[in-house]
């Protein structure tokens, strides 16, 4: 699907100028996202931050005991194990603390949090982790799985392949083989799998909110190339999933050609079910003329305004027998 | 390449692991060599049955796997800040020493320990030893090196043992998170 812009109209015009984004990217969002001067109101604030407990080294409360005597504050959130965080009274950063470096947590948006509890993974399984660096999911899964299995990362870049071995290393995950190689050639190790998670490289706009240099940096065309990475490796993933296997597809990024499209074009082709997911909102099921399969209101979207999360798209996938 | 332990090397390294505290601990553990014959270096690592079952299948050998615990070097081994962590986890008998929570922050900036700051040592440690540099919670925050004896590890204003490596090293090396 190629990328649709729009002719700028005076709102998409004032609110670029206003917050400082490339108008085509503010005049796609009036086409889909609710309230859309909140979003980008949101996005002017700090980011919330979000940690989640290693259990595999230590227990949620054992951590709250040593955290908040050092001046963060942390507050529960829907999942078990992750909490919001704020660092009002802290002397230090919470990525600089003793018991960040000797890996009782991990700094990680709740949405990416969500993506590998909604996986449903159990112990002893085979899970692919198809884009993992720099590792905050790869290490969430090994904790579901309670260091046991396998789980295979995949990571082209071997700069991010040794930031994603360092952080493996943080938090003492033993099941884990590391390959360096593009995902898309997963077919070729001969391994099938129980779950897969691909977390797909996307033009990110989900995380302008972090990084306000991607208001104005991307151009329609990246959003089309990532489009078809996606598609590449979506089909690639479901060569190597077993029956009955799920495979959670998740991007970082607002654009439906970078998800309800990609995830339309695998219904067309492949025999696979969509199933619910209990958070967020739900996934579009037309954008402008486009209308997509009706299941992909079982998909969902994250909002930085509505959800106090980066903006993420996730969809749950189970390949039939 | 990534391959089983031989029998010469599982002698040397059932031999140090007794040594470290660790010897029924790792018996229970998937153990498996890196081995780099250009640089002559055998990473010790550990890892589960499903992850050595594929290693053992694949043509195609990953970059990393498992978690690194050590090296295996002139016949013995030798903890990485991970195998630091198994054996101050595990073991009840290893070189150890505890510092004050100031010295914690030093040492984690890859700093040495100076004397005021050791609180405690581990029975008859030596010097040129190597040892695991622990905080109160009796955490391992990094590998290092006496310079005295333990009746000695005290001495005001001097450095008595220099770190070798520290957890700050994940951060310090950190790309991106």
């Amino acid at each position: 699907m190629k990328t649709l812009t729009f002719v700028p109209t005076q709102r998409s015009l004032r609110l670029a100028a206003k917050y400082g984004y490339d108008e085509w990217i503010v005049n796609r969002f009036l086409q889909f996202v609710p309230n859309v001067e909140k979003l980008m109101e949101t996005m002017q604030e700090p980011v919330q931050k979000y940690i989640r407990t290693n259990t595999l080294k230590i227990a949620s409360e054992q951590l709250v005991a040593r955290l908040v005597p050092k001046g963060f504050e942390l507050k529960k959130t829907v999942l078990a194990n992750v909490f919001e965080i704020s660092t009002t009274n802290a002397q230090v950063s919470i990525g600089a603390t003793t018991e960040y470096l000797l890996g009782h947590y991990y700094i990680q948006d709740i949405t990416s949090c969500i993506a590998v509890e909604v996986l449903d993974i159990q112990p002893n399984q085979t899970v692919l982790d198809m884009a993992s660096a720099p590792g905050g999911k790869t290490t969430f899964i090994a904790q579901k799985m309670n260091n046991t299995g396998s789980i295979i990362a995949m990571e082209p870049n071997p700069r991010r392949t040794r930031s994603l071995s360092f952080n493996i290393a943080r938090c003492g995950v033993m099941n884990t083989l590391i390959y360096q190689m593009d995902a898309t050639e997963c077919p070729c190790l001969n391994i099938s799998f129980d779950r897969i998670l691909l977390d797909a490289p996307c033009s990110g706009e989900g995380v302008m909110w972090k990084d306000a240099s991607r208001r104005t940096s991307r151009t329609p065309d990246d959003v089309s190339e990532c489009s078809l990475v996606q598609k590449k490796l979506f089909e690639s993933a479901l060569q190597v999933l077993k029956p009955s296997g799920l495979i959670l597809y998740s991007t970082c990024s607002f654009a439906p050609e970078e998800n309800e499209s990609v995830v339309n074009s695998i219904l067309k082709k492949f025999d696979v079910e969509v199933e619910p997911i209990p958070f967020g909102i739900e996934g579009l099921t037309r954008f402008d003329k486009t209308v997509f399969d009706e299941r992909l209101r079982r998909t969902v979207r994250f909002y930085p305004h509505i959800h106090n999360s980066t903006g993420f798209y996730i969809a749950k996938l189970r390949k039939k027998n | 390449m990534f391959r089983r332990a031989n029998r010469e090397e599982l002698t040397q390294l059932r031999r140090s692991f007794d040594k470290w505290g660790i010897f029924e601990f790792m018996e229970a553990q998937q153990l498996m060599i890196k081995e780099d014959r250009t640089i002559n270096k055998k990473e010790v690592l550990i890892t589960t049955k499903t992850s050595k079952d594929i290693l053992n299948l694949q043509i195609f050998q990953p970059e990393y796997a498992g978690l690194a615990v050590g090296e295996l070097r002139n016949k013995k081994f030798l903890p990485s800040l991970s195998g630091a962590e198994v054996i101050a986890r595990h073991s009840r008998h290893f070189p150890y020493v505890v510092v004050n929570e100031r010295a914690e922050g030093l040492v984690l900036y890859g700093r040495d320990v100076l004397g005021d700051s050791v609180l405690e040592v581990s029975k008859k440690l030596g010097q040129n030893k190597i040892v695991i540099i622990l905080n109160q919670n009796r955490e391992s925050i990094g590998i290092g090196k006496t310079r005295f004896s333990a009746e000695n590890i005290f001495k005001k204003d001097e450095v008595t043992v220099y770190t070798f490596f520290d957890a700050g090293i994940y951060l310090r090396n950190q790309d991106d998170r």
